[in-house]
């Protein structure tokens, strides 16, 4: 019989043990996500050897210490796909103890998760379909454009030829924290359990159990731990990730925006926010029912539920409330709270003016879904909650405005009214496209040391 | 003359008689020697082309998505009736933490049990994604599943609730083939489809063949909904 997790104990992580973004968000305002092949593992197990030793000459992983209050100049972080573990050496023992939606990777996974038609692999920039090309995604925050540069030019450098660039991506923050769509983001984030709170909105929702992120604890479900391979050392603590390249069709959501206001007779701005469940300012529909009102303060603004069993104040095919129902009714009933992700995203492409005129500028969001399960969590909420909407009677068949994989012919969003018939709009496409999407495994920083050092 | 043709037409008789005798022996002996090739076929093919188990299908079509079917046949390790008892038993003893359970999961039409032949098979028709639903019983009623891999052979890593991803894998393997609607699915050379079956039904030989459904397209819930029944139970 295998040997199970239980022979296996995994200690707790502490900040310094783990991959710093897994656990708060750096508010460093530039990213670069980079995706790479691996040619030659040695030079690239020394440079992960000297990134996690300590040794402030080469730029070290970033864990999740808090730096204090000097914002170093760029943090930098590691993640590899199945394939790109086998490209270091990993021993084929190991390989077999990971769980099968990591193994196959993206590429596979992309009918179950929506990524068909202009999303599908085929369609995707060039080599990122490639599972043979695919290995590593280093990603790069900074302060400045120039910092992520300089922080790249020395980890070129220093691994020379045993890499290829595959592709690369560049994001910068909007002002106000806002993506293309207009939607101030990154307003709800999971609490994990023994870390600082990431995010100062506190919300209703129960803690998230060690194993829901790191891999060899108790996970989110009853008497469940997530998949362990071996060795302990290298694997546990572990996270998983969702590497995505989202385009956002900007224009055409404003234009339905505007088609939808005009067929409703009401405000683009309330449309806006039946799609979302916010407004585009931030506030909650549960909070600010009829009109956005000024922002609210951060540190109450996402303390709610939704007790409108009808979806008259939020819709239930809301993308907020499709992607995290919080306290309300479900069809899974112990779902709630067991798909959590924690969501770092930043925008790429430049800012649209007021009244600006179309351009094919590609514009979107650098997505990245952390997790300890891409099943559970990631694919749990992008299959059948944002497409399909199993979780509810009256939105199953029916996909996500904002990510749903939607064509025009069968599309259709409905929005609950409390006193009359519902507003229903159709006829709408798929504003978001997939240009790119990995599935990676982010080691812990001893994990990482392991790679360095052990004898493959 | 009258003895002459009686034995003539006798003659004739036993002729025709012997005749289709001949007729359906030779028949009989050209069907096996038909089969015994097309067996012989189907392993050269299967030595030179492995069959390739198509994927889990994922529909396009939302509707598609809903009353999916799970045909999970586990191998008994001492199948007979003293095993069959000890299951009942069993079943029966955790029957409100199984139904429960169900309930829990929420996206499961029906559910049953059989012991077939020498097997123990669970049958079910549910809604949404197979790995979701496997993992959702897992933490609904994992416990039970370990108790039951105790009578089943070649049992997963135990316990399940350890080891889940492992545990859908053990189940998707031993579900029933399930074969994709649209055939070029199996190979885009459609004067190809036949062998490529062929080698599929030899590499899986337990195979769903169709499946009818009353009221496609409509979830548990949906259906609940509709009758005036309870579908969620608040967090």
């Amino acid at each position: 019989m295998t040997q199970t997790n239980a022979q296996r104990p995994v200690p707790s992580p502490t900040p310094a043990d783990v991959q710093g973004w897994v656990v708060r968000g750096y508010n460093l305002g530039h990213v670069r996500q980079v995706i790479c092949t691996i040619h030659n593992p040695e030079p690239l197990r020394t440079f992960l050897g000297r990134a996690t030793n300590g040794d402030p000459s080469t730029q070290q992983i970033q864990s999740g210490e808090h730096w204090g209050d000097v914002k170093p100049p760029s943090a930098l972080n590691v993640a590899f796909t199945y394939t790109g573990l086998a490209a270091l050496g990993v021993p084929a023992r190991t390989l077999a103890g990971f769980p099968t939606d990591f193994s196959h990777g993206a590429p596979a996974r992309a009918i179950k998760i929506g990524d068909v038609g202009d999303s599908a692999p085929d369609r995707w920039d060039a080599g990122t379909d490639d599972i043979d090309k695919v290995h590593v995604v280093w990603t790069i925050h900074g302060q400045q454009s120039d910092d992520i540069d300089a922080a790249w030019n020395k980890l070129a450098a220093a691994t020379g030829s045993s890499m290829s660039v595959v592709a690369s991506y560049d994001g910068s923050a909007l002002a106000d924290n806002k993506v293309h769509f207009g939607y101030v983001d990154s307003i709800s984030q999971p609490h994990i359990e023994s870390f600082e709170r990431d995010n100062p909105a506190p919300d209703k929702q129960p803690v998230a159990p060690l194993g829901s992120f790191f891999l060899g604890h108790d996970s989110q479900f009853e008497d469940v731990k997530f998949d362990l391979p071996t060795p302990t050392e290298f694997v546990g603590n572990g996270t998983y990730n969702a590497f995505r390249v989202l385009e956002q069709d900007v224009f055409g959501f404003e234009a339905f925006l505007r088609r939808a206001a005009e067929e409703t007779g009401r405000d683009p701005e309330w449309i806006a926010a039946k799609i979302c469940g916010r407004w585009r300012n931030g506030n909650s529909l549960e909070q600010y029912p009829d009109h956005q009102g000024e922002p609210a303060d951060p540190a109450t603004r996402n303390d709610y539920g939704y007790p409108d069993a009808d979806g008259s104040i939020c819709p239930i095919g809301s993308h907020m409330r499709r992607a995290n129902p919080r306290d309300a009714a479900i069809v899974q009933r112990a779902a709630n709270h067991t798909r959590r992700i924690t969501r770092r995203g930043m925008p790429y492409g430049p800012l649209i003016a007021p009244d600006q005129e179309p351009d094919d500028t590609p514009r979107g969001l650098l997505g990245n879904f952390l997790c300890g399960s891409l099943t559970a969590q990631f694919e749990g909420v992008q299959y059948d909650w944002i497409n399909l909407g199993l979780q509810h009677p009256s939105i199953t068949g029916t996909n996500d405005v904002l990510l749903g994989a939607n064509e025009e012919l069968t599309s259709r969003f409905t929005i609950p009214m409390p006193d009359g018939p519902d507003l229903v709009l159709s006829g709408f496409p798929r504003f978001v496209r997939t240009r790119a999407s990995t599935y990676t495994f982010l080691p812990s920083i001893p994990g990482l040391r392991w790679l360095a050092n052990a004898a493959m | 003359m009258v003895a002459l043709c009686q034995a003539g037409t006798k003659h004739k008789h036993q002729v025709a008689r012997q005749q289709k005798f001949c007729g359906e022996h030779m028949v009989k002996i050209w069907d096996a020697i038909v089969r015994r090739f097309t067996r012989l076929l189907i392993r050269y093919w299967a030595a030179k082309e492995p069959a390739v188990i198509p994927p889990r299908r994922y529909s396009q079509a939302l509707g598609d998505n809903v009353q999916q079917t799970m045909n999970l046949i586990m191998p008994l390790a001492h199948p007979g009736p003293e095993t069959t008892a000890k299951l009942l038993e069993l079943l029966q003893f955790r029957v409100d933490d199984l139904f429960g359970g169900l309930d829990v999961v929420g996206t499961v039409h029906f559910a049953r049990f059989d012991v077939i032949g020498s097997n123990l098979s669970m049958i079910s028709v549910y809604d949404g994604d197979f790995e979701t639903y496997i993992r959702d019983f897992i933490a609904a009623f994992g416990d039970i599943f370990d108790d039951i891999m105790a009578f089943v052979k070649n049992p997963p890593p135990l316990p399940v609730g350890d080891n889940p991803s492992a545990f859908v894998d053990w189940v998707n393997a031993r579900d029933l083939l399930q074969l994709p609607q649209d055939s070029t699915e199996l190979t885009d050379d459609l004067s190809l489809l036949s062998r490529r079956l062929l080698l599929l039904f030899d590499a899986k030989p337990e195979v769903q063949l169709g499946v009818y459904r009353s009221y496609p397209g409509f979830s548990v819930a949906q259906i609940r909904q509709a009758l005036g029944l309870e579908w969620e139970q608040k967090s």
